[in-house]
């Protein structure tokens, strides 16, 4: 199988969960959506780093757009903006009781509030439901760094639900 | 410290309720794969170039090879010419007596005769020294 094949099969694969978790990780769609178009440009300019596909060579891709992810956390800074703008940047509910999208731009909102790292791992492990094992292995990190991060993103979330949304449970 | 690796249910139930992951449009999804398979046979095409391109790589790793050759050979010559040439320590005291030779003669009689060759003492030419053996 040549390589442009090889990638075309590797993105028909993938390009559903690599969305879903540059959602996760970058603030809005169209972010999402260039994290994932420079992840597989990066594969497409490396072939011999997914030769085969398989496993590995997803393993590769998410590694690549967790690393793409951080970089662009770097670059906006968002931290420094998420705590200074934590107060005015929180969604109100909106006039139409649409919980879903409710939900949505709070968890956003938390999820911004967490470094890179943490929140790959609560979108890994929380959100795409994946073993501890398999998030430790993408992100090359010990099961433990990993489990701790989750630990520290629990109480994390507890405390901004506390002050934030103590009343908006958004469960069926 | 609780290391579970799930936060409880709760947590878990409100943050995947509030999940901000989302779906390419199928639009979308088809403008990306044509992007990335065209950015793949592009980097494709431009491997199979230089692979053709007569010894590929090699040329490039020759040419880098004699550069630095050319930049040592330079730097060497460039320090040699501007090192000082090796100058001769100036002579001593005791470097003189090396240039004086001095030929001892005991006579029976036990009169010491020294003579002593200095730098300016002149070699005799042929003539004289045949003069020296007819008078002897």
């Amino acid at each position: 199988m040549t390589p442009p094949e090889d990638l075309g099969s590797l993105f028909d694969r993938c390009q559903a969960r690599l969305f879903r978790l540059a959602c996760r990780m970058v603030d809005d769609r169209e972010e999402a959506r260039d994290l994932v178009q420079e992840t597989f440009l990066r594969a497409a300019r490396h072939p011999l780093a997914h030769k085969g596909g398989g496993p590995r060579a997803e393993a590769w891709l998410f590694r690549v757009l967790i690393n793409l992810a951080r970089d662009h956390y770097r670059r906006r800074g968002v931290r420094v903006q998420a705590a200074q703008g934590l107060e005015t940047t929180l969604p109100q509910p909106p006039s139409d009781p649409e919980g879903r999208a409710i939900a949505r731009d709070l968890v956003r909102t938390f999820l911004r509030t967490l470094g890179p790292r943490r929140r790959a791992v609560v979108a890994l492990c929380e959100l795409e439901q994946l073993d501890v094992k398999d998030a430790a292995a993408l992100l090359r990190v010990s099961t433990v760094t990993v489990r701790w991060h989750l630990a520290a993103a629990r109480r994390q979330l507890r405390t901004w639900r506390a002050l934030h949304a103590p009343d908006r449970t958004f469960l069926p | 410290m609780n290391l579970s690796p799930r936060p409880d249910s709760s947590d878990g139930d409100w943050l995947r309720c509030g999940d901000p992951a989302g779906a390419l449009s199928p639009q979308e999804e088809t403008a990306l794969r044509t992007a990335t398979l065209r950015a793949a046979s592009t980097a494709e095409s431009d491997r199979a170039r230089d692979n053709f391109r007569p010894g590929g790589g090699w040329w490039a790793a020759g040419a880098l090879v004699a550069a630095c050759l050319a930049v040592v050979t330079v730097l060497h010559l460039r320090d040699g010419a501007a090192r000082p040439l090796a100058v001769a320590p100036p002579p001593t005291e005791s470097a003189a007596p090396l240039h004086t030779r001095q030929v001892q003669f005991v006579t029976p009689g036990g009169t010491r005769i020294i003579w002593t060759f200095g730098p300016s003492t002149e070699r005799p030419s042929n003539g004289e020294q045949l003069d020296d053996q007819t008078q002897r």
